[in-house]
């Protein structure tokens, strides 16, 4: 078998859809695990034997994963949640996120380390989210004590179907801290957390800088949003017809964008006469800070992870398998947030590039495209097949969680991919012109605007076709 | 079905082994918080608590004396003890610099 992976990050993707559909006690899958380690170990000679109870371990493994990780100490913060109002309180903890600015409000989530209710103290640990009106500077690893009321995430969908409140269990985020607005925050001013991490929101914070001093306004937001996928500067009409042309995968960063960095970092490697070697060596842990300063989003995760699998394939001189490498992604992924597997963003990314790996091979071969002597068209022809590949993997996902069909998928992911590919190309090109050259950097700035104003007049013309986008709902 | 060779099962074991087992390690702390200290390495191991130690434990820190660890002991004896490690900063010869190289070595519960 040449996908061993795509086996285990199915079975154990199965162990954590039975967690999720069954309420078990984890001790019986613990114990049953334990018994087929023991069988694994003791059948490691014999073929059949090995590999059935191998599964059958996967499998629990996913099982417990889940259930671990939906459990919740004693001194979690949402245990101190004992009915619905509950009165105002103080919190201490060191911030998580960045702020995210929407509308008056700032947003961001909180590490907690201490609670105090009714004048007690108790040591808690857990994650928040924080509400609080105006806008707020702080930075990853700032330790706070804010001062207001919790409260469970709101219940948004329909009965029986998975909500807001469901989309932030799985990210760990069980309690929202509405902060009381005439009590300030308390900056204790101790910066905590990873260095590597503050120095990739901090590096995040700068580039930002030099996006908007160039390019303010409509595509300043789209170039951040493109680049560092932040949304929070894109107009909701903006995003919503990007939504209905089926587009809207460029606004958020995924792996097309870890490509273009990875392509821009080897070229300008390339550029200064370094070994292939060498340039695979620096390229990875580029990556990895691309990765951070990105947020860390699954489809980021998953590009980083196969990227690193391929280069680590390239140095040890062995042969890449796009299933294997997509499977490690993904066990990579949801051995850190079992949860994942739930969320619309983590299975459209790996839906899309599976059915991109499986269909556009089968379909090239079917049309015959390597027939086609025209260079031009047979380049358009392949860009066409993968848009189709990945559309057909994806449309039913998109009719399910968004209750859209759009039509103009493949037409407008023709004309705006690689339109996408160029306005990426020149916002790193500004932000390196604004850095070392900050002449040049308007050039880039005005390319960038071009393209952005032709990027979204195509999308609005393909939107205003007849049968565009037919809504499910 | 995995077509994997001796040297790969036994990879893939010690894996499954060490996921069971790190699976098993973090569901027990979470449900037994007395567990944690076990299981988890003391974030202050390896340091002085400010409040208890002597003053050969303090003499031998890096830039503490003899009249600094007595110092520190007289400013504990007479506030009942340290409030916060920000505390050392009033003690006499105790600079910015020095202090951010204490704080390091020291803890307070």
């Amino acid at each position: 078998m040449r996908h061993p992976l795509v086996v285990l990050a199915i079975i154990f993707s199965l162990g954590i859809i039975l967690a999720d559909k069954i309420r078990i006690s984890p001790f019986w899958p613990g114990l049953l695990a334990v018994l087929f380690l023991a069988l694994t170990l003791a059948s490691a000679k014999k073929t059949i034997f090995f590999e059935f109870s191998l599964c059958c371990l996967i499998f629990l493994i996913g099982v417990l994963a889940l259930r671990n990780y939906y459990y919740l100490p004693k001194c979690h913060v949402a245990k101190f949640i004992y009915h619905k109002n509950s009165g105002s309180c103080s919190v201490k903890g060191c911030v998580l996120s960045p702020p995210v600015i929407k509308g008056r409000r700032s947003s961001f989530i909180l590490q907690v380390k201490e609670i105090q209710l009714d004048n007690v103290s108790y040591n808690a640990c857990g994650s928040l989210l924080v509400y609080i009106k105006g806008m707020k500077e702080f930075s990853y690893g700032q330790e706070l004590i804010l001062k207001g009321k919790l409260n469970r995430p709101f219940v948004f969908g329909r009965q029986g179907k998975k909500s807001y409140r469901d989309y932030f269990y799985r990210q760990g985020i069980y309690v929202i801290l509405h902060v009381d607005p005439v009590s300030p925050p308390i900056n204790l001013g101790e910066a905590r957390g990873f260095k590597l991490k503050r120095f990739a929101f901090c590096l995040k914070g700068k580039i930002e800088g030099l996006i908007f001093q160039y390019l303010p306004g409509l595509s300043g937001g789209i170039l951040d949003a493109m680049i560092l996928g932040e949304k929070k500067n894109i107009p909701a009409l903006v995003y919503s017809s990007m939504i209905k042309s089926g587009t809207v995968h460029i606004l958020v960063v995924s792996g097309f964008n870890v490509g273009i960095v990875a392509f821009i970092i080897m070229s300008i490697l390339k550029l200064m006469r370094m070994t292939r070697r060498l340039r695979v060596l620096i390229a990875a842990p580029l990556l990895i800070l691309y990765c951070l300063v990105t947020g860390s989003s699954c489809p980021v995760v998953r590009a980083t992870v196969m990227a690193i699998v391929f280069i680590l394939s390239y140095l040890l001189k062995r042969e890449a398998d796009i299933y294997n490498s997509l499977s490690l992604s993904a066990l990579f992924i949801l051995g850190f947030n079992p949860a994942q597997l739930f969320d619309v963003g983590f299975q459209l990314s790996f839906v899309s590039v599976f059915s991109i790996a499986y269909l556009y091979p089968r379909l090239k071969a079917l049309l015959r495209i390597d027939v086609v002597k025209l260079v031009y068209f047979k380049f358009l022809l392949e860009a066409g097949l993968v848009s189709v590949a990945s559309w057909l993997g994806t449309f039913l996902f998109i009719a399910y969680y968004f209750r859209l069909f759009s039509t103009v998928t493949v037409i407008a992911n023709l004309f705006i991919v690689p339109l996408a590919t160029l306005i990426t190309l020149t916002g790193f090109g500004l932000v390196i012109a604004a850095l070392f050259c900050p002449g040049l950097a308007h050039l880039f700035a005005c390319a960038s605007e071009l393209l952005v104003s032709l990027l979204l007049r195509i999308n609005a013309f393909l939107i205003s076709l007849p049968f565009a986008c037919i809504s499910l709902s | 079905m995995f077509g994997l060779t001796q040297e790969e099962r036994k990879v893939v074991i010690f894996l499954a082994a060490i996921a069971l087992l790190g699976l098993t390690v973090n569901f027990l702390a979470k449900k037994n918080s007395s567990l944690k200290s076990w299981v988890y390495v003391n974030e202050n191991l390896g340091k002085l608590n400010l409040n208890h130690t002597d003053k050969e434990a303090l003499v031998n820190l890096p830039g503490i004396g003899e009249k600094l660890a007595q110092r520190i002991l007289d400013y504990r004896a007479q506030n009942g003890g340290f409030k916060s490690l920000e505390d050392l900063k009033k003690i006499k010869g105790i600079t910015g610099y020095r202090y951010q190289k204490l704080k390091e070595l020291l803890f307070l519960p």
